[in-house]
């Protein structure tokens, strides 16, 4: 596992809201989280909770009405390209040159205060994303060798024709693609090459980060996993961190180190994977996990979480879950709970629900308890 | 909250109904949605009201003529003085009162023409567009002929070789320009056609003529009324070209047949700005209003922009993008 | 607790009940429309030799990857599409679908419920134009009131309440769940005894997909209606039908009681499938379990020029020279559970 301790990203309570006539609409509130070099967080949750929000707020791809209203986003660029690379002689050299430099305020640059051409050279080079749907990211008009090209020449002017075609060759060949699909359309490729073409582009110059907001939705479960394996292996390769942004909260158990979980724009739990998955705290999370059904095991009658993901234009006050929750009691309609360890001893696991705060409720609710509550809302959907 | 019973085995228990908004409420409902979209944007809050007080004019104008439109005085080429508002022409008519005349007979035939083109083309463009196979390739077939012929000089060479009168000049402009709205909608159709709501609605068991009319026109009626209103548009200009060609008939008044006189009797040449600048004019600010309305036909039409309004632009605090 | 237990007894007992619904040899071709009007007609080969069996009372799923032909099959038993050849029977009786008044009497007992709830509802007609429509269309109701009354009572059932304002709500103003519950509500108005839902649930946020499946499943009970259940999930395909049918590429490659062919899978992409998908219970706390790397790779085939015999043959571990040649036929496997599969044998 290439998670080294250097943060390579640091975001600390970010804000972005979408203004509109009929009032403003917080899509992001108060999220932080760090990420470190070669790691991949998982950002889960459903419609309005904002994960699509925050990823072009942190690559400020947002265009108004959508406001980043408040937050830093710290980046920690480090002063040597991590890892083996498989990029050739020259262009290591070149991208030497090309990096963000690292003598600027102590060692990290806050995103949200770079100006245009700062921004531009941090975009792909150090930070690329990997949008949604890539049949719509492909230019349908250029070959994918040529889209490669487009990039390396737009952040690597240095590089000549035949370097270029060269880099592009060996890009297609790291995503698993042959090297005479070079000169193929895009609407030659299937879906799941279009998406690998597109992972391609992505680690073109050798990025840090690479952001990817739901790569694999509209793929085959056959194809999803061959992609999720791609970049599991690429990641073992390369050493870049990915935030990896999905609705599929079982994808991020096989793929992620690290989940974090999003409501209504704020994250109500943090947590390893094998911790979310062994003791989710947040009825939220428990909820929601238990929303897969089992592959294996027996059959028992499930539910999902009663009632919808909130419409971001009337959020409930206190914890944003509350109408929805099996657990909620009075202080959750009026206080909004802070993300806070669930238990002392172990930080890692953060969660943002008075159930775990003392002031609030005696005991944590154990893993038992959560059960319980939950069949009895599936026992209660079987009757009705 | 009210309870509903289910009807009882002898003859049907009272059921109490949420309340249905009686006729006058609903309509009342929909005046203030239409009122409400008008105001809304500025533009078509301004080709509305100039729109309005044409057709206000046009209705209740000739109530307020002072003189007899027709009648010949001894006052020639009078300039445009405190008697007659806008002068009087070669034979000493008030022109005032001819604009006011024709223009209940611009604005009415123009406005019914242009809705008899509209009822037309959507007529075809639906079913040729839900209907697909041999009866789309038959209408358009028509349709591209029809759009190749050039308009206008078509219709010149028509309203000469047919009997004068505005209901010729009608036909004849019906008759060349169906095919544009026509085509937009067939292509719209065609796209709508493929929704979902369709299938699920021919699934339910829908009646053809239901689904083309009830389904899917009413997700069109943004494309047909800013259709209308081009239509019109162009319509009136058209009138107002062939009126001016002289294959009108210069009897019935129009802005159009002010226009057709002035240049018979040399007005452009002896430079008389008060005989032919005011019908121009006219023609010219009608289409305009109704331009102004073409921009913003869509926010009224759209159940889903009913009730939010367009946000408006706020300085960026912070420079985000 | 709260197991479902169904077993193999009751299983048998159950299929002793009439089919309903029956497809048998469905197979549908779509005209491929080339520029040269000489040269050989090229069609898409969607659904080659389809059969399957819906009994009242019990849910079968449908499972299979894009181009696999599931909501072709799904189109040709609701009547929107005409099966190439093959017949669809209805209690036994061939359905006659070819003029318009045979379809909608055969819709009066046959209904589609769509995949995307934000684009099957008309955004110009508000809940109460939805459901009164199948209402007035089938003489359910002969005026407002009954109308009124009967679409009250449908959104109850689908669990819209209080449905007195569900009523004039506009599409636009509900969420995808409310939305598909309304398409339940329209398919229920008209009162069928088959239900075919293709993918209800795959755009809906994943905390409300259990409501609207656990939904389906009691008015599957309550109603005894037959119901197919179409999706590309196989663990929520084994959580809501008893049989599960595998389609790839337009041939039907396995059946059986879903959750055996999802615990033993024995066709080969079967097994691909499975393993392919997410499975959480495979994070083991012993070890960092990440995804086993599939048996096979490639991609679904074109339709147009598809691979001869079993589709699936180019992908295959297992591929041999006959399944090349020519597609096999079914072998039984016992417990109800058939493959079409070379290496269990060649019913042909």
């Amino acid at each position: 596992m290439a998670t080294t301790g250097r943060p390579l990203l640091r975001v600390s309570n970010l804000n972005v809201d979408y203004l509109a006539a009929s009032g403003t609409v917080h899509a992001v509130t108060d999220v932080s989280f760090s990420l470190r070099r070669g790691e991949i967080l998982g950002l889960a949750g459903e419609s309005g909770s904002g994960k699509s929000t925050l990823a072009y707020a942190i690559t400020r791809l947002l265009r108004p009405p959508a406001l980043i209203t408040g937050g830093e986003i710290r980046y920690y660029p480090g002063d040597t390209v991590a890892g083996e690379d498989v990029i050739s002689e020259d262009a290591m050299g070149a991208d030497a040159i090309n990096r963000v430099p690292t003598e600027i305020d102590g060692g990290s640059i806050d995103l949200l205060q770079l100006p245009g051409a700062r921004l531009r050279k941090m975009r792909w080079n150090e930070l690329a994303i990997v949008f949604q749907s890539a049949m719509n990211a492909l230019n349908p008009v250029m070959s994918i060798g040529a889209q490669i090209s487009d990039v390396l020449r737009a952040h690597r002017p240095q590089m000549g024709a035949e370097a270029r075609k060269q880099r592009a060759v060996e890009l297609l060949q790291l995503v698993g693609i042959a090297p005479d699909r070079l000169r193929s359309y895009p609407h030659e490729l299937s879906g799941g090459m279009r998406q690998r073409a597109i992972i391609a582009i992505a680690l073109a110059l050798s990025p840090e980060i690479l952001i990817m907001d739901e790569p694999t939705t509209a793929l085959d479960v056959v194809v999803q996993r061959e992609i999720l394996t791609e970049i599991m292996r690429l990641r073992e390769q390369l050493n870049f961190a990915v935030i990896f942004i999905t609705h599929d909260l079982s994808l991020l158990l096989d793929l992620a180190d690290n989940v974090a979980i999003m409501y209504a724009g704020r994250i109500v739990e943090q947590a390893s994977t094998r911790d979310l998955y062994l003791h989710p705290r947040h009825p939220y999370s428990y909820g929601l996990l238990n929303s897969f059904p089992a592959l294996r095991g027996p059959l028992r009658r499930m539910s999902g979480i009663p009632g919808s993901p909130p419409d971001l234009r009337s959020v409930p006050g206190g914890c944003a879950f509350h109408p929805r929750c099996p657990f909620a009691f009075s202080a959750c309609r009026v206080a909004l709970p802070a993300l806070q360890p669930a238990q002392t001893e172990h930080a890692g696991q953060t969660v943002a629900c008075h159930l775990y705060n003392p002031v609030y409720s005696a005991e944590p609710p154990t893993q038992n308890d959560l059960a319980k509550k939950y069949e009895m809302l599936a026992e209660g959907s079987a009757i009705r | 909250m009210k309870t509903q019973e289910i009807a009882g085995a002898m003859g049907a228990a009272p059921v109490a109904l949420p309340p249905t908004d009686p006729l006058y409420a609903r309509i009342l409902h929909l005046l203030r949605n239409v009122w409400r979209a008008m105001t809304s944007s500025r533009k078509v809050a301004v080709g509305s009201a100039i729109v309005g007080i044409f057709v206000l004019v046009g209705l209740f104008g000739p109530l307020f003529m002072r003189y007899d439109p027709e009648a010949t005085s001894n006052l020639f080429i009078a300039h445009p003085s405190a008697q007659h508002w806008l002068g009087t022409t070669v034979v000493g008519q008030d022109i005032f009162s001819q604009l006011i005349n024709g223009t209940r007979t611009s604005v009415f035939w123009g406005i019914g023409t242009g809705l008899l083109v509209t009822l037309l083309s959507m007529l075809v463009g639906l079913v040729g567009g839900y209907f697909g196979g041999w009866v789309d390739d038959v209408l358009t077939l028509l349709t591209n002929v029809s759009l190749v012929l050039p308009a206008l000089p078509l219709a010149i060479v028509l309203a000469a070789y047919l009997p004068r009168g505005p209901l010729t000049i009608s036909l004849v402009i019906i008759f060349t320009n169906w095919a544009w709205q026509a085509r937009v909608l067939r292509a719209q159709t065609l796209s709508m056609r493929s929704r979902e709501f369709v299938t699920a609605a021919r699934s339910s068991g829908e009646h053809t003529w239901r689904i083309i009319f009830f389904e899917i026109f009413p997700n069109e009626i943004g494309i047909v009324v800013a259709g209308f209103v081009s239509t019109t548009i162009y319509v009136v200009l058209t009138w107002a070209a062939l009126e001016f060609l002289g294959l009108g008939d210069g009897t019935i008044p129009s802005w159009g047949s002010i226009l057709y006189w002035a240049q018979q009797d040399g007005a452009l040449g002896g430079q008389l700005w008060w005989w032919f600048i005011p019908p121009g004019a006219c023609i010219a600010l009608l289409g305009a209003g109704l331009s102004l309305i073409n921009f913003g036909i869509d926010e009224i039409a759209d159940p889903r922009l009913r009730q939010d309004a367009r946000p408006r632009p706020q300085k960026l605090r912070k420079a985000a993008a | 607790m709260n197991d479902l237990n169904i077993t193999v007894e009751d299983s048998y007992a159950q299929s002793a009940t009439a089919p309903i619904l029956e497809a048998r040899h469905l197979r549908k071709l779509f005209p491929v429309h080339s520029l040269n009007p000489l040269g050989q007609k090229a069609a898409v080969h969607a659904v080659e030799d389809t059969s399957l069996i819906l009994r009242p009372g019990r849910a079968t799923a449908l499972v299979g990857e894009s181009g696999s032909g599931k909501t072709t099959v799904a189109r040709m038993l609701a009547g929107l599409y005409t099966p190439t050849s093959g017949t669809i029977l209805f209690r036994g009786e061939p359905a006659r679908l070819s003029n318009s008044a045979s379809l909608r009497a055969y819709r009066r007992h046959v209904q589609l419920i769509l995949q995307d709830p934000f684009s099957s509802l008309n955004p110009v007609h508000d809940v109460r134009y939805h459901l009164a429509r199948p209402l007035r269309i089938y003489g359910h109701a002969h005026n407002k009131r009954q109308e009124t009354e009967q679409i009250l009572s449908l959104l109850n059932r689908v669990n819209l309440s209080p449905a007195e304002q569900f009523i004039s709500k506009f599409p636009h103003q509900l969420s995808g769940g409310q939305r598909q519950r309304v398409s339940i509500a329209r398919a229920l108005a008209v009162r069928p005894e088959v239900l075919l839902a293709d993918e209800p649930v795959s755009m809906l946020d994943v905390s409300i997909r259990l409501d609207v499946l656990n939904l389906l499943l009691r008015l599957k009970d309550e109603e005894r209606l037959a119901l197919l259940f179409i999706t590309h999930d196989i663990a929520s395909a084994r959580y809501f039908a008893e049989d599960a049918l595998v389609m790839y590429a337009g041939q039907m490659v396995e059946g059986g009681p879903s959750d055996e062919v999802i615990q033993k899978p024995m066709h080969p992409y079967t097994r691909l499938l499975v393993s392919a998908a997410p499975d959480p219970a495979r994070l083991n706390p012993d070890d960092n379990g990440k995804a086993a790397t599939p048996p096979a790779r490639g991609e679904i085939p074109s339709l147009i020029h598809p691979p001869t015999g079993c589709r699936f043959h180019p992908r295959c571990p297992h591929a041999m020279e006959i399944c090349r040649q020519r597609f096999p036929g079914r072998t039984e496997l016992g417990n109800g559970r058939w493959t079409n599969c070379f290496l269990y044998g060649d019913n042909n």
